[in-house]
């Protein structure tokens, strides 16, 4: 994180650098850029932007900032520069306390933060605490996220979806590249449309679980929004819109504190379910079956909990269930080392058609722990789950 | 040097062995440097179908207060049986991802929501070492500990990146394959006991570790 203060003051944050690269790079770097530039760069190193600032004005170790005069006060600034009409404050404070026989940082830090508060109001207060380093700066995080535009004029008429698409490929690709190059993601995006006929403008807009840069989960979400869409008035033009996010503020957004558990991953859930489908992503809810393939389904809605032991079963379960149960032939029956026989019957949808009636056993099959059971009506085995 | 820089290099080369999850099994955590499986980690579980490796997840899902994921490729998981195990199902989200593509997509996106503790994920067919360092790189970010269940190991298989290797290929034993920390005393763990409740499914197995 790097905070340039116009005209040359450059403040970075060492914390946020990543781990492969170490203080020694940094400060390496930081000379190239001074050996090309000519400038005569200074540094300062400290726990807050001020502290820092100064220090690499007055060109001193860290250790030695409250012992510097009280001139360097004007330096105090961080991020923000001082107005005129705060320096002019400064220089007056600056000259009541020589005036009191006072001289260095540490003398003005000395003095009672009330009576600082008192004397000289908000702005003596703020220049303590930012020489104590209480007043601490982040860097960058809460820079405005640039909105970034990009738009496509059609040819000719566009009727279909088909075109729309394409064309929305297009932009969405360009819009992913500067996303990229910025380091950035998108956390909605807004697509406005243009007809040919009439002056009125059409607006969509689209929010993903979680922001991506990604133009493919896009297009996903926009064609989906498109569908069924009515092309008697040909669209002319469209421009999308990304409201683009800093990839750190998304990692704070991660670490809030959220109202319970299951908002924190409701926003993964719906960028899953987007690309994966509503069908492949979920919780497990047990259901009252005792046919082991109806005994639990998946559900994206969070549901109120069961009881514990609700519609869990009696005997022992495998932890994968083949979804069609595969037929053995006598060889491998042959070789099944029973565990528990005949340990269970499942007798199920007597009623219809064609009943379930099985006799359960666990067995072993090389080194794997099988389910398998014996229809009773043809008397066949059949491998039906594993111990995994 | 200020004392903030001071900390942040001292943190750089500090490799601190943090508290895994455990597994259930006493035995076995008492074997593994991190009392459990590694947080900010992969680990291998390795073996065939109904050799006991999902069960050994689902013992250390049921010691995991947060919120865990199963990753697969086809329709197998039967939670039911997980639900005996002591899981919480309401903590569990199951993913099916039926192409390997999605399924490494799928585990790039749980990591980095970094809302999951504890996560498994059937290992793709073909697994590329630039895959394994991206997914082990977000592992490291996230926190999480990830599981990956090998039939057999791949050929290319970048041992390197995998903290931790179990293997199950023979019946009633599991083997601790490889435990990388800076700790290199050999494990050896030949008796197993566990207070577990749902132990009878353990109990076939006779733990014989290694580590080095």
């Amino acid at each position: 994180m790097i905070h340039l203060r116009h005209p040359h003051w450059l403040f970075l944050d060492i914390t946020k650098r990543p781990r492969s690269v170490s203080e020694s790079d940094l400060l390496n770097r930081l000379t190239d850029i001074d050996r090309h530039l000519c400038l005569g760069i200074s540094f300062g190193l400290h726990n807050s932007t001020a502290q820092a600032q100064i220090t690499a004005q007055a060109q001193v170790p860290d250790s030695q900032l409250l012992q510097l005069p009280l001139e360097f006060l004007i330096y105090c600034e961080g991020l923000k520069p001082f107005e005129p009409e705060e320096k002019s404050k400064i220089r007056a404070l600056i000259e009541t306390l020589e005036t009191l026989g006072l001289k260095t940082l540490k003398d003005f830090v000395d003095i009672p933060a009330t009576s600082i508060s008192q004397r000289w109001g908000a702005l003596g207060s703020l220049l303590r605490r930012r020489l104590l380093g209480q007043d601490y700066e982040p860097i960058d995080i809460f820079e405005p996220a640039p909105v970034l535009q990009e738009t496509y004029a059609f040819d000719f008429s566009c009727v279909n979806l088909n075109n729309l698409t394409e064309a929305l490929h297009e932009v969405l690709k360009r819009l992913e590249w500067r996303l990229i190059g910025s380091g950035r993601w998108a956390q909605s995006m807004s697509l406005e449309v243009r007809h040919q006929y009439s002056n009125k403008n059409e607006v969509i807009t689209i929010q993903p679980g979680i922001p991506t840069s990604e133009a493919q989960q896009w297009i996903k979400l926009l064609t989906r929004k498109l569908e069924g869409w009515s092309f008697e008035n040909p669209v002319a033009e469209i421009s999308v819109l990304a409201f683009a996010s800093d990839r750190q503020s998304l990692q704070l957004h991660l670490w809030n504190d959220f109202e319970n558990d299951f908002e924190r991953v409701t926003p993964v859930i719906n960028s899953l379910s987007t690309e994966l489908g509503l069908n492949s992503v979920g919780f497990a809810v047990l259901e009252n079956s005792h046919v082991p393939e109806n005994g639990w389904t998946l559900s994206q809605i969070k549901i109120k909990p069961q009881a514990k032991n609700a519609f869990l079963p009696h005997g022992p379960r495998p932890t994968k269930l083949l979804t069609i149960p595969q037929l053995l032939s006598k060889k491998e029956v042959d070789e099944l080392q029973y565990i528990f026989r005949g340990s269970e019957r499942i007798e199920a949808e007597w009623w219809s058609d064609s009943p379930i009636d099985r006799n359960y056993f666990i067995a072993r099959q090389g080194s794997q722990l099988v389910w398998v059971f014996k229809e009773v009506k043809t008397q066949k085995y059949f491998l039906h789950g594993y111990f995994d | 040097m200020s004392e903030l820089a001071t900390q942040l290099i001292s943190a750089d080369h500090l490799e601190e062995i943090q508290k895994g999850i455990p597994t259930g099994m006493p035995n076995l955590n008492e074997a593994l440097p991190w009392h459990g499986l590694p947080k900010n980690a992969l680990t291998a579980f390795i073996g065939p179908q109904g050799s006991g490796r999902l069960r050994l997840w689902a013992s250390a899902m049921s010691q995991e207060s947060g919120f865990g994921a199963f990753i697969e490729k086809q329709k197998q998981l039967y939670p039911p049986a997980l639900a005996q195990l002591g899981v919480d199902l309401q903590k569990l989200l199951i993913i099916r991802a039926h192409e390997d593509k999605k399924v490494l997509w799928s585990l790039g996106q749980i990591l980095q929501s970094r809302a999951f503790g504890l996560i498994a994920c059937q290992s793709p067919s073909t697994l590329k070492p630039s895959d394994v360092h991206r997914i082990a790189s977000l592992s490291r970010s996230s926190g999480a500990s990830v599981v990956f269940f090998f039939d057999r190991l791949p050929v290319d298989f970048p041992h390197w990146l995998f903290q931790l290797q179990v293997s199950f290929q023979q019946p009633n034993r599991l083997v601790i394959e490889k435990a990388r920390v800076q700790k290199p005393d050999p494990i050896s763990v030949d008796k197993y006991e566990t207070a577990h409740p749902m132990s009878e499914h353990f109990k076939q197995y006779r733990l014989l570790g290694k580590c080095g």
